[in-house]
């Protein structure tokens, strides 16, 4: 299980972000980039969706347990906050249709590793929220088979695409921390390049990592959220959450939701394509420790 | 004696490329850099699923010179770059100084010959000039959106036309840029390449730095481009521009340009003045219409 962790904390890296505009921002389809609207993302907080069980990852019972049990969780270790991004891909009805897109486009070590921009958009102080999510479909049986994974390792040489630059160092790490929590990770990001632009991005970070029954290891559920808010020059927050769920045929789907509160940036497409950028790279760099695993 | 005013003057050329649009002169080529639209998005906050974050504080300024010069000092407080010196004829600590001021009371917006204020163009020995001119535009785009202009302005070439007495080609590119270290808010590496055919190539490396001035405030924003070591042509390259807001038009930008250079002249100060002269008057022009699309 600890390699459960360690993996979704390095994947969740990808939050990271860069520099600088005020803008709706735009996608970039040769990323894999999908873009949703605000519309569609009001859909799917009010829950709107039907209860269809068509494109289901691994069937309606083991996704109504992560849906219902993960809700209960969250409220448990009193980290209601992470509700209204966690209702992004579970409601009360099962799984929603971002989820079941997010798995359909799982990056599996052959196709397009992708990003989808769920939402983005600048206020005019160049306060920019970006929120994105990917899915992988690992070559591993069960989350728990991420124990033994060292994914932070892979973090620490960096990310490099497009001229952007991302490493996160693993501060400090403590198994069975309380709270539920079967591993707490505290994570430094740097986003240190942008397109050729060096900045000064600094980001950290506690990651944490629940079962949802402590009987099962085929679903997890981590939640990252930023430290020292106060203290950052460049973020007023981040929140991330990552389900991991066992499926059929000795594979394992990773699902990432980022959340990002970017302050100070005046070019946020520029962090935008510095975003995606960086989580396409992270699953083409994260998923050959899935296949050593193996 | 030529060849050495040529090269003074591909010095600068590598600050600030110029591009006038009549035939004969010097010109420059725009690069296909990508530019995007801004769209305003109110009510992000509501729309969206609601977290517990708040939004960053808002830090509005008084659009002043007295705030402008606070600015400056705000932003050399963590820059490396040495541009103290420059900063000191418009800022004497927070105080505007009377050449700031002149500056802004006629700033330069695309009508007539565009003139730089001379502060200082001499001879230091028989093979060194220095050239200290000032000049102050009001451009028709946003200080964020010029501030930015600057990456792209960066790196557009310069070639004097096969018509000029000594054709002259200018290039430049992108390094991977040393590490950020908290100095200014983003920073560039850029190599310049100088070629007059058949006399001589030219190659230095500027640092380009950009700098928010206040914190939570995108009215005020500064600019350096230094030169990262000296050469036998280039012995300094200073080119520090200021951004504020337009007082009068939210929309609009002033901006302060100082440029200092220290360069071998070869024995030919006076010729290559007057051709420094020609290129920051077609500089500025080239300056003002990247803005206006």
């Amino acid at each position: 299980m600890q390699s459960v962790i360690r993996i979704c904390f390095a994947l969740s890296i990808l939050s990271i972000v860069p520099a600088c505009q005020k803008k709706k921002l735009s996608n970039t389809p040769e990323m894999g980039v999908a873009a949703k609207s605000e519309a569609a993302i009001k859909e799917a907080d009010s829950g709107v969706s039907s209860p269809n069980t068509k494109g289901l990852a691994v069937g309606p019972e083991k996704e109504a347990f992560m849906c219902e049990q993960g809700e209960v969780v969250i409220r448990q270790i009193e980290k209601t906050n992470f509700l209204d991004l966690f209702h992004l891909l579970c409601d009360n009805k099962g799984t929603t249709q971002r989820f079941k897109d997010l798995v359909a486009s799982a990056y599996d070590g052959k196709n397009e590793a992708k990003v989808t921009l769920i939402s983005s958009a600048s206020d005019e102080m160049f306060n920019t929220r970006l929120i994105v999510g990917f899915a992988m479909k690992a070559p591993l049986g069960d989350p728990a088979q991420f124990f033994a994974l060292k994914a932070h390792d892979v973090l620490l040489n960096g990310l490099r695409s497009n001229r952007s630059e991302m490493i996160a160092k693993v501060e400090s790490r403590k198994t069975f921390p309380g709270r539920r929590s079967i591993e707490e990770i505290i994570i430094n990001y740097s986003l240190s390049k942008s397109e050729g632009g060096a900045l000064f991005d600094t980001r950290r970070t506690e990651f944490n990592t629940y079962l949802l029954d402590e009987a099962r290891t085929d679903v997890t559920i981590s939640l990252e959220e930023m430290l020292d808010v106060e203290k950052s020059k460049s973020y007023s927050g981040f929140r991330g959450i990552v389900l991991g769920l066992q499926a059929a045929n000795n594979e394992t789907y990773l699902v990432f939701l980022n959340d990002m509160f970017i302050k100070n940036r005046i070019d946020p497409l520029r962090l935008q394509r510095t975003l995606l950028a960086l989580n396409g790279e992270m699953q083409r760099v994260m998923f050959p420790l899935f296949t050593k695993a193996k | 004696m030529l060849r050495k005013s040529l090269l003074a003057l591909l010095f600068l050329a590598a600050c600030q490329p110029s591009s006038p649009q009549d035939f004969g002169s010097p010109s420059v080529k725009s690069q296909n850099i990508e530019e995007s639209g801004i769209q305003e998005y109110p009510g992000l906050y509501s729309e969206l699923p609601s977290g517990t974050i708040p939004p960053a504080p808002r830090n509005p300024l008084p659009l002043t010179g007295a705030n402008f010069c606070a600015g400056v000092q705000n932003a050399m407080k963590t820059s490396k770059q040495n541009m103290a010196e420059e900063i000191a004829l418009i800022c004497n600590g927070n105080a505007p100084t009377p050449l700031l001021a002149s500056l802004w009371s006629a700033p330069f917006e695309g009508v007539g010959v565009p003139t730089p204020v001379n502060i200082r163009v001499v001879p230091i020995d028989e093979e060194t000039s220095e050239i200290l001119l000032a000049y102050s535009m009001r451009l028709p785009k946003k200080s964020v959106q010029t501030l930015l202009g600057e990456e792209k302005h960066a790196v557009v070439p310069y070639d004097s036309g096969n018509n000029a007495e000594d054709p002259m080609k200018m290039s430049f590119k992108f390094l991977d840029p040393p590490a950020n270290t908290g100095d200014c808010d983003t920073g560039f590496l850029v190599e310049q390449f100088v070629q007059v055919p058949g006399r001589f190539d030219d190659t230095t490396q500027h640092e380009l730095k950009l700098y928010l001035m206040h914190p939570n405030n995108f009215d005020f924003f500064m600019a350096g481009r230094t030169l990262v070591a000296p050469s036998t042509q280039f012995k300094r390259s200073v080119v520090f521009r200021g951004f504020l807001t337009d007082p009068a038009d939210a929309s609009k930008t002033i901006s302060t340009t100082i440029l200092h250079f220290v360069m071998n002249s070869r024995e030919q100060h006076e010729r290559m003045v007057a051709a420094f002269m020609e290129f920051i008057r077609a500089d500025m022009l080239a300056l003002f219409n990247e803005q206006k699309s």
